[in-house]
């Protein structure tokens, strides 16, 4: 079990693969402490430039990304209350009253130290899991996969917050880009109109980069002004330490909210917001002081960040174990992976064992190394939120299009990534979920694949998928997801109409 | 936003959905299985999509039961559409610039001409910008990573 890990830890610990770990964490904490930015947008814009890179060093840079992006939020939600990524929303809730109390620093050194340890339990229970996990995938069949696929697909749109059924029509989309091509299965191309370009495919880096950062930008460019909403940055950030000191005194928390977030992790399309708000929810309700949460309690600080790293552990699993991703940054980080000859599901983990355990170890240290610079740095990260998007914009385009051109020296990939642009920001506009629309992307071959697999199985028959153990306990996963927005839908009926009936008792 | 412009986009929506699966028709053999299938799952999710958009009681029904929430989609900024067309403009202005000029000539004119005319910047803090964005993806591709940058349609024979 070790010796993957410490070969992992020698990889790192190369000068160039610390380099690009420290270039990551920058990175991370820089995109995420902008709102609108984030992992997603960090790894799709920065894939291009590890094309030349050995897998480690990709993994190392991708490994600091993740590892730091929710510090960067969080610094940011505590002292202008903008949470730079979704999952620090939490955080604002004590981060801020403690910034205006003049506890800035506290807040900042306990949010720093809760994600760093967070992220460690994360990866140990990741890597307690691996062995598990790779005689469970043995197991798995093309009947499996397919089922997995759909499940990965419905899990994330039913997640979607009140945009379930665009979520869906999202995933048929991605779908339908997924079948652009060349096709293994009649050997002659499909949807490609004629075009040679699209005989390999919808590329999937440039679309990513163009739904993302691309369609991030238009966005921001329609909304102008600066990232934050406020000018207000006048508080002294000092008393990290005493920040520091809570979070291991508050270690149940730190445990309890890491656990959460590993387990939800590894839930796709559930993700870390609802780990946030799940773990302060929890802190506030075991609390013997409940009331002082949201007044500034450090406890309200430390409980959601705690889950703020470790979930990327958990979300590895199946992005690495099944080649399903749990997120729209695990999907981009796919790309990464396939980018680099790293094919995800059962062979990955035994055949690249040491490079998977590379990238565990990436995300250890860069949690640490996160909570140090970003401690340095915190008054210059919160500054970045201040820029005009009107500088921002131009200068993420550029990069964006140089990136995508540079996968595969093709032209033909800027505009795909320009298109797509357009496409991500009409997603945003109109409440179409562009995380259901890649996910269906990254995962359409492998489920059209399973699909025809499963069914010579069987000579043609849909039994396969019903009367296998492992497939039929997943298509009744299926349709719990299914069900889930239903079921939500009737119990917010059902309190109103009981709260209706009480106001009138 | 208003409910005609909701209706107009998931009709949009389902127009595609629908020469989709015509288009997958045509497709020879077993590699039409997968494609018809999905075709016939995103024809039939766009027609509930257009019905919840409907002021009726069925569309209300399948919105409030396919959203999980009871109280329908949240407000939206207003957005102009001449702010909207706009940023497109501005995107594949860049696109255009990039494919027939190179990145070297497109980039510090695209990012200079943006921060001018679009987003009102000072040209001094616009020029240095354009640089230093060109300066940067010049150094980290070209010379840091060896790529060859694109010179453009009109410039790849210099």
């Amino acid at each position: 079990m070790f010796d993957p890990l410490i070969d992992g830890l020698v990889m790192i610990l190369h000068w160039k693969g610390m380099t690009m770990l420290v270039l990551g964490v920058l990175v991370g904490l820089v995109f995420g402490a902008i709102p609108g930015l984030g992992g997603t947008t960090a790894i799709a814009l920065f894939i291009p430039l590890t094309f030349d890179m050995k897998p480690e060093e990709a993994m190392a840079l991708a490994g600091g990304i993740m590892g730091s992006v929710s510090f960067g939020g969080s610094i940011t939600a505590i002292l202008l209350n903008t949470p730079g990524t979704a999952p620090s929303a939490a955080t604002c809730f004590d981060g801020y009253p403690m910034a205006q109390q003049g506890r800035a620093g506290a807040a900042i050194g306990a949010a720093g130290a809760a994600s760093s340890v967070g992220g460690v339990i994360g990866v140990l229970l990741l890597v307690a899991v691996i062995p598990v996990a790779k005689g469970v995938i043995l197991a798995f069949g093309p009947a499996e996969f397919f089922m997995l696929a759909l499940l990965g697909l419905v899990a994330i749109a039913a997640s979607t917050g009140g945009m379930f059924l665009r979520g869906l029509i999202a995933g048929a989309l991605g779908l339908v880009l997924a079948f652009v091509g060349y096709d293994a299965v009649s050997g002659g191309e499909r949807f490609v109109f004629g075009i040679e370009y699209f005989w390999d495919g919808i590329p999937l880096v440039p679309t990513l980069i163009g739904l993302f950062a691309v369609g991030e930008m238009i966005n921001l460019s329609i909304s102008g002004g600066t990232v934050a909403r406020t000018r207000e940055l006048d508080m002294k950030v000092s008393g990290a330490w005493e920040g520091v000191v809570a979070t291991f005194r508050e270690w149940v928390v730190v445990v309890r909210g890491s656990a959460l977030g590993a387990f939800i992790g590894a839930i796709p399309g559930v993700g870390g917001t609802v780990a946030g708000f799940l773990a302060y929810t929890t802190a506030m309700q075991a609390s013997k002081d409940p009331e002082s949460f949201g007044k500034g309690n450090i406890v309200g600080v430390i409980a959601p960040e705690a889950p703020n790293n470790a979930k990327d552990g958990g979300a590895l699993l199946p992005t690495l174990a099944f080649g399903i991703p749990g997120s729209a940054e695990m999907a981009v980080f796919l790309g990464l992976l396939i980018l680099h000859g790293l094919e995800p599901g059962p062979l990955l983990l035994i055949e690249h064992e040491a490079t998977i355990m590379s990238l565990i170890v990436s995300l250890t240290i860069s949690c640490i190394i996160a909570t140090v610079i970003g401690l340095l740095f915190t008054r210059w990260l919160s500054l970045i939120t201040m820029v005009d998007v009107h500088v921002l914009v131009p200068v993420v385009v550029a990069i964006a299009f140089m990136g995508s051109y540079a996968l595969h020296n093709k032209i033909g990939d800027v505009i795909v990534t320009a298109a797509f642009g357009v496409v991500g920001y009409l997603m945003i506009r109109f409440r179409y979920p562009r995380v259901t629309l890649v996910i269906a992307l990254v995962l359409g071959e492998l489920a059209e694949r399973s699909f025809h697999q499963a069914m010579n199985m069987t000579g043609g028959g849909w039994s396969v998928f019903f009367t296998r153990g492992i497939s039929l306990g997943i298509f009744v996963l299926i349709i719990g997801a299914l069900m889930l927005p239903a079921a939500r839908f009737m119990l917010v009926r059902r309190r109103r109409a009981a709260a209706a009936a009480g106001g009138r008792n | 936003m208003a409910a005609g412009k909701q209706i107009f986009v998931s009709a949009l929506v389902l127009l595609g959905a629908v020469t989709f699966l015509a288009l997958g028709y045509q497709l020879p053999g077993k590699g039409q299985d997968v494609p018809v299938l999905v075709g016939w799952l995103a024809v039939g999710l766009c027609v509930l999509d257009v019905i919840a958009q409907t002021p009726t009681a069925a569309g209300r029904w399948i919105a409030a039961l396919l959203s999980g929430s009871a109280s329908g989609a949240p407000d939206e900024k207003p957005r102009g559409l001449s702010a909207e067309l706009k940023s497109f403009f501005w995107v594949l202005i860049a696109c255009a610039g990039v494919i027939v000029f190179g990145f070297l000539w497109a980039t510090p004119v695209y990012v200079f001409a943006y921060m001018v005319l679009h987003g009102r910047k000072p040209v001094v803090q616009s020029g240095l910008t354009a640089l230093g964005a060109t300066a940067f993806l010049w150094i980290a591709f070209e010379l840091l990573l060896e790529y060859e940058i694109y010179r453009g349609l009109l410039f790849s024979d210099l």
